[in-house]
């Protein structure tokens, strides 16, 4: 979270550029939408008790436990104006999207964009995403569902009766999958790192150049963490 | 407080914390899984519904108020959802 808010911060001084990254939480964690209250989604003191982090997002969204050998999260920075960034927020959603569709496809899973902000496969959510437009950038990051523990998900997270009930569906693992339960074993997360990259350097037509935090952005994200993404005002705030 | 959670049929979850006196909004906590942009609106809107007269007519119009100043926007909820949501919270 930090990281992404430096890099925003840093594009918009013209000190940094167009920004994708890819990252595992370690340790596990759970982030909740910015407009979410951490008490009501989350089961903090089995989180605290059990080494799970707890942290509340700068985007939009519902509650998403991340775990560290279970997913792969992306993060996308483009500055306002960007040919990747187009004004209308649904649209930008299924632009960004696209980057994972093409790389669950070289992976052999067949998926499809989802509005508003879910991508699946076959009727199975395979990746959430959450959008911020701020500091005069557009940050878009999400989940790519790698291997799923279905009973730990759900208790850490306390998911409402009423999300669900219009769905018909009452046994929340049906509307769930991931790469593994897809593919097999034999698939790694490294695999599915490679995918990524490739899915969105061909879907978005960008050329990646690896790179990594200039000293000023290091100093940001120290501050942003101890100041914000660490701070009970933050994360319990709502 | 009074607490309602809505579903937006197709769309996402918004839950209401309300207290209320005298048919108008003393404090109203808007929380859920929908996107507003820009994120900062909420609490906009959270304040300018305070002492708003309870009922469709006024709390619509405080909203939209709110989000056209703002030049907000909803992904997934609407005002009309808000302002639903905020009705049946008083009728808990």
């Amino acid at each position: 979270m930090a990281i992404d808010e430096s890099i925003m911060l840093a594009i918009k001084e013209g000190r940094s550029q167009s920004t994708l990254r890819f990252y595992r939480w370690n340790p596990s964690a759970v982030s909740i939408g910015t407009f979410q209250s951490m008490q009501e989604e989350v089961d903090v003191d089995y989180c605290r008790a059990n080494n799970i982090d707890v942290i509340r997002r700068i985007t939009g969204g519902g509650a998403v436990y991340h775990d560290y050998e279970g997913e792969i999260t992306y993060s996308i920075i483009l500055p306002k104006g960007h040919r990747l960034a187009p004004d209308d927020i649904l649209d930008s959603y299924r632009l960004l999207c696209s980057g994972i569709i093409k790389g669950l496809e070289y992976l052999g899973i067949q998926s499809e964009f989802k509005p508003i902000n879910d991508i699946i496969s076959g009727t199975k959510k395979i990746s959430g995403n959450a959008q911020t437009r701020r500091h005069s950038c557009l940050l878009q990051h999400g989940t790519t569902i790698f291997d799923l523990d279905v009973e730990l998900m759900f208790t850490v997270l306390k998911v409402p009766q009423e999300k669900i009930s219009d769905k018909m569906i009452s046994d929340i693992k049906e509307r769930v999958t991931s790469v593994r339960s897809i593919l097999g074993p034999s698939v790694s997360l490294q695999d599915l790192r490679e995918a990524l990259q490739y899915g969105f350097s061909e879907a978005l037509d960008i050329a990646l150049v690896p790179g990594s935090l200039s000293n000023d952005e290091r100093e940001k994200v120290e501050e942003l963490r101890s100041q914000k993404y660490q701070a009970d005002d933050w994360n319990f705030s709502r | 407080m009074k607490f309602f959670a809505h579903k937006v049929p197709g769309g996402k979850l918004i839950k209401i914390k309300l207290d209320e006196e005298d048919g108008r909004i003393k404090r109203v906590v808007i929380t859920g899984d929908f996107f507003l942009h820009p994120e900062d609106c909420i609490h906009s809107i959270e304040k300018d519904l305070l002492n708003c007269r309870i009922n469709s007519i006024d709390l619509l119009n405080r909203i939209e108020s709110t989000m056209t100043e703002m030049s907000c926007q909803f992904i997934g909820a609407t005002p009309n959802d808000i302002v639903y949501a905020i009705l049946k919270a008083m009728e808990s």
